[in-house]
């Protein structure tokens, strides 16, 4: 996983999200586990943290955890609107998912939990995660289970 | 001393430092080519090997934000039958992942959450690692161990080599070298004698100033018994079939 979003948006959407992630969760580096050549620069034990063979060493876990609980915390609407006129490059490429909002959680955000009350749906045999009208597809890494919104499958 | 100020101190110190400031980096980056033997030699063994069981213990680090860095233990379990069957049981304090490979296909399976993915492999296991790190983002687990010795493996971005000399672990007597490339400085232990297999690996990460560390130490078996069974998944009851996550994920999802 490779997400670089600006430290900046980080923590613009923190101010939106009612709880704070845990400290742990702020990882600005890890330990390189292999010394051969890889041809990608990810390490992906953690899915979401690049190790920092590039100059964008801010790029944490947490942008991902804040962004996760703005979806959850205001329960199917994006209220955040920090970041929608954001110059930012990538803060721009995220408010164009937001404009893609309407009542539901956001087609194509990434979360790392589910909301409560999701049930199992096998779809072609397939699993997905409906928790109301929302629909998550869950994607598998060497380091995590992440949770993409998407629209309903069928 | 006091006379000459703090530039004047200052630059005492460094004809003071001099002499030695002047020998040590080339000392250090000096490559020694028996090191680098060594580790060729290993390499080639490696892959001269058709079977075999390793146990590793591993331990990583996160660098907090704030630069405290904290550790976590793992181990990994991998039956590799060369080159296109390898099972890895992947177990840390984060997560537990089973790795099959049969020469056909992949299946990565997430205990803890019960899903697995599937998808359609390469004919080796070094081909499978590419594929994965390119499409996947994916590391095999001890990609190392698959990767030393591989055609298109080298040397080449290795800046120091020097031998550090004998060294006992876990009872068996080593050889220790260390190497620097770009962005790591790493140590490894390789057994002395006729198996010369890498019994320690610890990673330095120099990208970071708070230099975050994986150690791993292995256990060899070079008669492992196994069937074709160990090497095909068979879905444990209720476990979701999903999409493996892709190195494109990283972006505004689909």
């Amino acid at each position: 996983m490779n997400r670089r979003k600006p430290l900046s948006l980080a923590l613009s959407l923190a101010l939106v999200a009612a709880a704070a992630p845990s400290r742990a969760d702020r990882v600005r580096a890890q330990s390189r586990q292999s010394v051969s050549a890889s041809r990608s620069t990810n390490v992906s034990r953690s899915g979401n943290v690049n190790v920092n063979r590039n100059a964008n060493v801010n790029v944490n876990r947490n942008v991902n955890v804040d962004v996760d609980r703005d979806v959850h915390v205001h329960g199917g609407y994006y209220g955040g609107g920090c970041c929608y006129y954001d110059p930012h490059p990538v803060a721009t490429a995220a408010a164009v998912t937001a404009t893609a909002v309407v009542t539901a959680a956001v087609v194509g955000s990434i979360v790392n939990t589910l909301p409560a009350g999701c049930t199992t749906v096998i779809v072609n045999g397939f699993a997905y995660q409906q928790c109301g009208s929302a629909w998550y597809q869950p994607r598998l890494s060497g380091g995590s289970t992440t949770y993409v919104v998407v629209n309903a499958p069928r | 001393m006091r006379r000459l100020g703090n530039a004047g101190a200052a630059f005492a110190a460094l004809m003071l430092a001099a002499p030695a400031g002047a020998q040590a980096p080339a000392s250090r980056a000096a490559v020694d080519p028996a090191a680098l033997k060594a580790l060729q030699d290993m390499g080639a063994y490696l892959r001269s090997v058709r079977a075999f069981q390793v146990r590793a213990v591993t331990t990583d680090e996160d660098v907090l934000e704030d630069g405290q860095k904290v550790q976590y233990e793992g181990t990994a379990d991998i039956v590799a039958r060369m080159p296109s069957a390898v099972r890895a049981e992947v177990a840390s304090d984060r997560q537990e992942r089973l790795w099959l490979y049969d020469g056909k296909s992949f299946t990565l399976y997430g205990r803890r959450p019960n899903l697995y993915a599937t998808i359609p492999a390469p004919p080796t296991v070094g081909q499978l690692a590419d594929e994965l790190d390119e499409k996947y983002g994916l590391s095999v687990p001890l990609a190392d161990l698959f990767r030393w010795g591989q055609p298109g493996w080298s040397t080449d971005g290795i800046t120091a080599a020097t031998d550090l000399g004998p060294s006992v672990v876990g009872g068996t007597t080593c050889q220790q070298y260390a190497f620097r490339q770009a962005g790591i400085d790493w140590q490894l232990w390789i057994q002395k004698g006729d198996y010369p297999l890498p019994r320690k690996l610890v990673i330095t990460t120099t990208t970071d100033e708070a230099r975050p560390q994986h150690t791993a130490t292995f256990v060899w078996n070079l008669a492992p018994s196994f069937n074709d069974a160990a090497f095909t998944f068979d879905p444990p009851a209720g476990a979701g079939r999903v999409v493996l996550a892709t190195a494109a994920d990283a972006g505004a999802g689909q």
